[in-house]
């Protein structure tokens, strides 16, 4: 059950990575939620058939920022986890609307990437364990990859053991894979591999891209992702942070006092969110995306910093028009009010 | 029409306002940080349209329109100068399309920076840009007038005479610096002079976080027996600079002091007990601040079908596997207590 678009693509991911520096977008699921589509707690993403105009639009909103890349939003669109929502039986067709909707957006030039994550069911040295985790992985791959992905990134892993399998259902279907860990307290897989070892294991696996996702902010993410980087000769290495703030002794935002409902005063700026992309590029990171807590005016300066212009750039700040802080004559010589 | 007008509304009790339209969709792409101009209505109607139908969601009693700053000289700042009537008319279709019979639609009227306290002539100058913008919105229809952002009690009277002659329901509000307006009239007095020349609800808008906001309100409650409004921003703001275009963050840098939807929460909890009528909110409140009022003033908007369910999170129930979780009942009594800071995970 393979889509006959990616493998014949001619500007795939694996292309432009070894051109350039691909840019991601940011988080759906904490925004949608934000937007009242998604509920805290189940986090699933069955807005993709309850709300599809909410989706869109903010797919719409990654890519007129310049994103690369739209990940489907099918994270925690795994059978089971669905089914702690009551959406269980809902499960390729959320998978299928949600690719969709991303392939819709992303046109001609934009990549989709499927999207496939921690399902919970994983258990170290279980065999049964493996082959459950396999299946879920097999049965939401070959819903999205009905709708015409151009690779699959799985994300948000916190065992290795589980990446692998993830990578190895990847590339049985034909598809370039990223794998991403979500690496909480230490910089440690649950299954406890140092970040060098992450990588050469996933990408041992058949992994082309290897990185780490979610739970910790540009600062605490990007040390890791630079180990993955020197532990590779070969092979892509991939950071989507988050744009909220942690602390050295908390390094992961699920483990904050604020997750997941006060997070908002911990929001980077696209400030800070710029000054991430041009270190990791630096650092040689090669796909730079984010996850929760970025939204459009992040990436928007992220892809700036990197030397880009994209449609959104079209309503970049102009501050100097602003009648407080501007120019006070700005507005035909009028007076200004109000200071 | 068979819906009730705004008067009707606030004779049976509190109505929910919507959020700030402005800063979102700059944080969306849409508008430009600076102008804050909003062509948005034209340029990506179905960005302004999503962020409408995520009010109404989340349980707002009324939608303003997206015509803030969309007078011609200030949409002449960012060259939409000729646009004036297509702006305004678009920003009250899309408002009324997501409205349906489910909301109020408010005209949205705002300082036009054309006012001059020296010049006699600058009053003129405005009339015609308000009339301007009534004309064309009210002929889209629009269910009463919001003008708003006010600094000078002058330019909000001008305003409202417009409001009156064109026959709407007015709702004038001030941002404040200070206890006074710009033109030094004590605020408690600008109420009384505004309901005087009949405006039907006065208040405060933007500027300043709830807890700097409400003071300054209520001493319009105790001035004026009618209906009064808060639409307070949703950035912490601080004693010695209240108003958020004081501090070093404006504009840029604002995620930061962004309130949560517990703090809103308890400001609309506040609000209704000092008496404010119309509870909206203003710029950085988003859905899910305006779902937190809802549900603290006691209703269920649609959007409390996403009501967080904390005790369906994997990260915060380790003892729990998914087949445990799967028929929970939503709103179960693990999870976290809404808005008292209390955590049970």
């Amino acid at each position: 059950m393979v889509s006959a678009t990616p493998k014949g693509r001619p500007d795939g991911i694996l292309e432009r990575l070894k051109r350039d520096v691909v840019l991601g977008d940011g988080g759906y699921i904490l925004e949608l939620e934000r937007r009242g589509y998604v509920q805290a707690g189940p986090y699933t993403p069955e807005v993709a058939i309850e709300h599809p105009e909410a989706l869109r639009q903010l797919h719409r909103e990654f890519r007129r920022a310049g994103s690369d890349v739209l990940q489907a939003l099918t994270f925690y669109a795994s059978r089971d986890k669905l089914a702690t929502a009551g959406y269980g039986r809902r499960m390729e067709e959320i998978n299928r609307a949600a690719v969709r909707i991303a392939r819709e957006v992303a046109g001609e030039r934009g990549l989709v990437a499927g999207t496939l994550c921690v399902t919970w069911q994983y258990r170290p040295g279980s065999a049964e364990a493996k082959a459950r985790v396999r299946r879920l992985f097999d049965e939401q791959i070959a819903a999205q990859a009905t709708e015409g992905v151009d690779f699959f990134i799985c994300e948000t892993l916190h065992y290795v053991g589980e990446g692998a399998v993830a990578a190895r259902a990847i590339t049985d279907a034909g598809y370039p894979a990223m794998v991403t860990l979500n690496f909480k307290a230490t910089e440690k897989s649950f299954d406890g591999h140092s970040p060098e070892e992450v990588a050469r294991i996933l990408h041992g696996e058949g992994a082309d891209i290897v990185g780490a996702n979610c739970g910790r902010d540009p600062a605490h993410m990007l040390p890791i992702v630079e180990k993955m980087r020197k532990a590779l000769r070969t092979g892509y290495v991939a950071a989507q942070p988050v744009a909220y703030r942690v602390r050295e002794d908390i390094p992961y935002f699920m483990g904050r006092p604020e997750f997941p409902l006060e997070l908002d005063p911990l929001t980077l700026t696209r400030g800070e969110m710029a000054a991430y992309a041009v270190r990791a590029r630096e650092i040689g990171v090669n796909l730079i995306g984010a996850c929760c807590g970025t939204v459009s005016a992040h990436i928007r300066s992220m892809a700036e910093a990197l030397g880009r212009k994209p449609e959104a750039s079209a309503k970049s700040p102009r501050l100097e028009t602003h009648p407080v802080l501007g120019n006070p004559r700005s507005l035909k010589g009028r007076a200004r009010t109000g200071r | 029409m068979a819906k009730k007008g705004i008067l009707e509304c606030l004779r049976d009790g509190v109505v929910l306002g919507d959020g700030g339209y402005v800063l979102e969709l700059e944080r969306r792409g849409y508008v430009q940080a600076g102008p804050y101009t909003p062509e948005v209505a034209i340029e990506h109607p179905e960005a302004l349209r999503q962020l409408h139908r995520e009010f109404l969601r989340a349980g707002a009693d009324v939608l303003q329109a997206l015509t803030f700053y969309a007078t011609k000289e200030k949409l002449g700042t960012a060259a939409y100068a000729d646009q004036v009537e297509a702006i305004n008319r678009a920003a009250v279709r899309i408002a009324s399309e997501v409205a349906g019979d489910e909301a109020l639609v408010a005209g949205t009227l705002s300082l036009t920076w054309m006012y001059d306290p020296k010049d006699r002539s600058s009053r003129d100058r405005v009339r015609r840009l308000f009339d301007e913008q009534i004309a064309v919105q009210a002929s889209e229809g629009v269910d009463f007038f919001i003008c708003e952002t006010f600094a000078f009690l002058e330019e909000a009277r001008i305003c409202l005479e417009a409001v009156k002659a064109a026959g709407y329901p007015a709702m004038v509000t001030f941002t404040l610096r200070e206890a006074k307006t710009g033109d030094g009239i004590p605020i408690e007095e600008c109420a009384r002079i505004l309901v005087d020349a009949g405006a039907d609800i006065v208040g405060a808008n933007c500027g300043r976080d709830p807890a700097r906001m409400l003071p300054l309100v209520e001493m319009i409650r105790r001035a004026v027996p009618g209906h009064v409004a808060a639409q307070p921003i949703a950035f912490r703001t601080r004693d010695d600079l209240p108003n958020f275009t004081q501090l070093p963050e404006f504009p840029l840098a604002l995620d930061p002091l962004t309130l949560t939807r517990a703090e809103m929460a308890d400001y609309a909890v506040k609000a209704r007990d000092m008496g404010v009528n119309y509870i909206g909110a203003c710029c950085g409140a988003v859905a899910h601040h305006v779902r937190a009022m809802a549900e603290a003033l006691g209703r269920q908007p649609p959007a409390s079908a996403k009501t967080p369910d904390l005790g369906r999170h994997p990260g915060m129930q380790k003892s729990r596997t998914l087949e445990e979780m799967v028929g929970r009942k939503p709103k179960s009594a693990d999870a976290p207590r809404f808005g008292t800071g209390e955590r049970r995970w």
